[in-house]
């Protein structure tokens, strides 16, 4: 071998040093030096010092090529693969598999614990304290407020321009003077742990009653926005049961402000970002089997109310306008189980629950409802003349107010057994009745109603009670006004007395 | 991946046993290469002797194992497509990979060792 003769390395070292010495012209004096060795037979060393000069002149620091543009040529032959380095190839490649999947594993498995604890050092979770506002005890009617997602049972109903709080209005309300109000809370965070859903629907439920509500009222009310829907909602079926039907009559109304009981499309997005439970719970993907169930409970639950069951009622109102650049909760995803038409206001999801002051349109809206359905609780179990006419001079229908104090004097009277009805009155009863079976099929639309009787002429106004469902409405006593009325739009039953 | 069945020149060349061992930790090192290119392992083995390196070099082909072909050097330092088995049959003008010519002795030929095909002989199809 060469190696071993130290003439054939003095033979290629020293054509090595002609070859630098050569400047520009090396190629040429190599090739020179190349034919030279070759003519002489000294054909191993001049292999060798071809081979000996590239590997000289890369250690000399001369530019080498990329391993790509090698392996990109066209050229070059791919050698067979002998089974042995296959085999180690593939050990190789296992056991790099084997690790990266115990990391991938470890980080999939740290990564939440990681994010929990991070998140919950950033973003601290308030535990509320749900309380009564201002003076309570004295009424046997109690309105609850309950947040939703991100809010608190303070802030969420408080507007920020005026400052004025809801529950506080009410609170002031002449008006609603009748009612205590209560303003129920929950933890949840923007982006750290909090309740499900499930678990706070459970906590309120307990909290009603150990508070005594059910047995300290006469009627419970709730203005729910958002989540506080969703709760709400399981909170009443999980009483819709034969041991507790009882405690479900106390509820009165519902009113339901932007709840997304089909859920929400931004609750997909800040699941992914937060830890709160209760965006999963409003996905309406992934959460679809428990919107569903609530809202089929809830419907079988107002589908089996009946004339001497008639509660809860429910109304139901939605935002028109976009939250910054997102609808959170628009009309399609709103539950149309709702006793009057649903509502659209124009706020967004966050300002339809901070109403400026008492004319405020979502104000009114819901004041009217609390008390239509108060009259409607009222008038059908024990008509009350006081409270009827106190709740229609804060209408200023002063007018009304003497009509119906008459005519309950007479239905008072002709409730007794010993007074037999006339023959005109029976004639009316039964084109009361005609009337009501016509509008069977018709949408309910007890707002319309009222505003139809306003334009009938009120000398000839009578009382018109609902036996049947305890709606106290007014309307006209001319016959031909029953048909009217009906076909305007009311599926309740309308008796005249 | 490039044969590495060294054993036989090592046996041969005790005193080159330690640069052939480097060789063939680089060769399995580099499965996906097919060719030896003394540019590169220069670079790769900047510890052990040139002379010896070029020595094992020449000695796998002697041996059989690897067969050497001279290629061009491109102004852009990579290698041009032909390849020569004598460097005085290099053509005065050669073509780059975009058919660029330029004088090969303005630049530099290059030894390059690629492994000697088995001739593995198929059955005629019938």
């Amino acid at each position: 071998m060469t190696s071993n003769s130290d003439n054939a390395r003095k033979i290629v070292l020293d054509a090595d040093a002609r070859i630098n010495a050569a400047g520009g012209d090396r190629t040429k004096v190599k090739l020179e030096i190349y034919n030279e060795l070759r003519s002489r037979g000294f054909d191993e060393e001049a292999d060798l010092l071809m081979t000996y000069d590239a590997v000289t002149r890369t250690n000399a620091n001369q530019p080498t090529p990329a391993p790509q543009d090698i392996q990109a040529s066209s050229v070059v032959a791919v050698p067979p693969v002998s089974k042995h380095s296959v085999f180690q190839n593939r050990k190789v490649s296992i056991i790099t598999a084997i690790v990266l999947a115990f990391v991938v594993a470890l980080g999939i498995r740290i990564t939440p614990l990681a994010r929990t604890l991070i998140v919950n050092r950033v973003s601290r979770v308030v535990v509320p304290e749900s309380h009564f506002v201002d003076e309570h005890g004295r009424n046997k009617k109690l309105i609850i407020f309950v947040h939703g997602v991100m809010g608190d049972m303070d802030n969420t109903w408080v507007n920020t321009e005026t400052h004025a709080s809801w529950p506080r209005m009410i609170n002031g309300d002449d008006g609603l003077s009748q009612f205590d109000v209560y303003v129920y809370g929950y933890a949840s965070p923007a982006m750290g742990d909090a309740s499900s859903i499930e678990k706070i629907s459970v906590r309120f439920l307990q909290q009603l009653k150990d508070l005594g509500f059910f047995q300290n009222y006469d009627e419970l009310d709730f203005i729910t926005h958002s989540m506080g829907g969703i709760i709400t909602k399981r909170v009443l079926n999980m009483i819709n049961n034969p041991s507790e039907s009882y405690l479900l009559q106390k509820v009165h109304k519902v009113i339901y402000i932007s709840v997304p009981s089909n859920g929400a499309d931004v609750a997909v997005v800040q699941s992914w970002l937060s830890q709160n439970p209760q965006f999963r719970g409003m996905d309406p993907k992934n959460a679809s089997d428990f919107l569903q169930n609530v809202e089929g409970d809830w419907a079988n639950m107002l589908r089996h109310r009946t004339a001497s069951s008639p509660f809860p009622k429910t109304y139901s109102a939605y935002e028109t306008l976009p939250t910054g650049p997102i609808m959170v909760v628009p009309e399609l995803y709103t539950s149309e189980l709702s006793d009057e038409r649903v509502i659209g206001f124009d706020y967004n999801h966050i300002d339809i629950v901070k109403p400026k002051n008492r004319d405020a349109e979502v104000y009114r809206w819901t004041k009217a409802r609390l008390l239509e359905t108060t009259l409607v609780s009222d008038g059908g179990k024990e008509p009350d003349n006081e409270k009827l006419s106190a709740q229609l001079e804060l209408q200023g229908d002063e007018d009304a107010v003497e009509a119906i104090q008459a005519e309950l004097r007479l239905v008072e009277r002709k409730q007794s057994p010993s007074k037999p009805r006339d023959s005109l009155r029976d004639k009316k009863w039964r084109d009361a009745d005609n009337a009501w079976t016509n509008a069977k099929s018709l949408t309910m639309n007890s707002e319309r109603i009222r505003r139809l009787l306003d334009k009938l002429d009120r000398t000839k106004r009578k009382t018109c009670i609902d036996t049947h469902a305890g709606v106290a409405i007014f309307c006209e006593a001319n016959p031909s006004d029953f048909d009217e009325l009906t076909r305007n739009g009311t599926n309740r039953r309308v008796g005249m007395k | 991946m490039l044969p590495t069945n060294f054993d036989t020149l090592a046996s041969d060349n005790s005193d080159l046993k330690p640069v052939i061992g480097r060789l063939k930790d680089w060769v399995i090192g580099h499965s996906d290469w097919s060719v030896l290119d003394p540019r590169v392992l220069a670079r790769d083995l900047r510890d052990v002797d040139p002379y010896l390196l070029a020595t094992v070099l020449v000695g796998l082909v002697k041996i059989g194992l690897y067969r050497r072909v001279y290629m061009v050097e491109t102004p852009s330092g990579v290698l041009a497509e032909d390849e020569y088995d004598d460097p005085r049959k290099v053509p005065e003008r050669v073509a780059d990979s975009f058919f660029n010519y330029f004088d090969p002795m303005e630049t530099d030929i290059v030894p390059v060792y690629k492994p000697v095909k088995s001739e593995k002989k198929w059955p005629n199809p019938v």
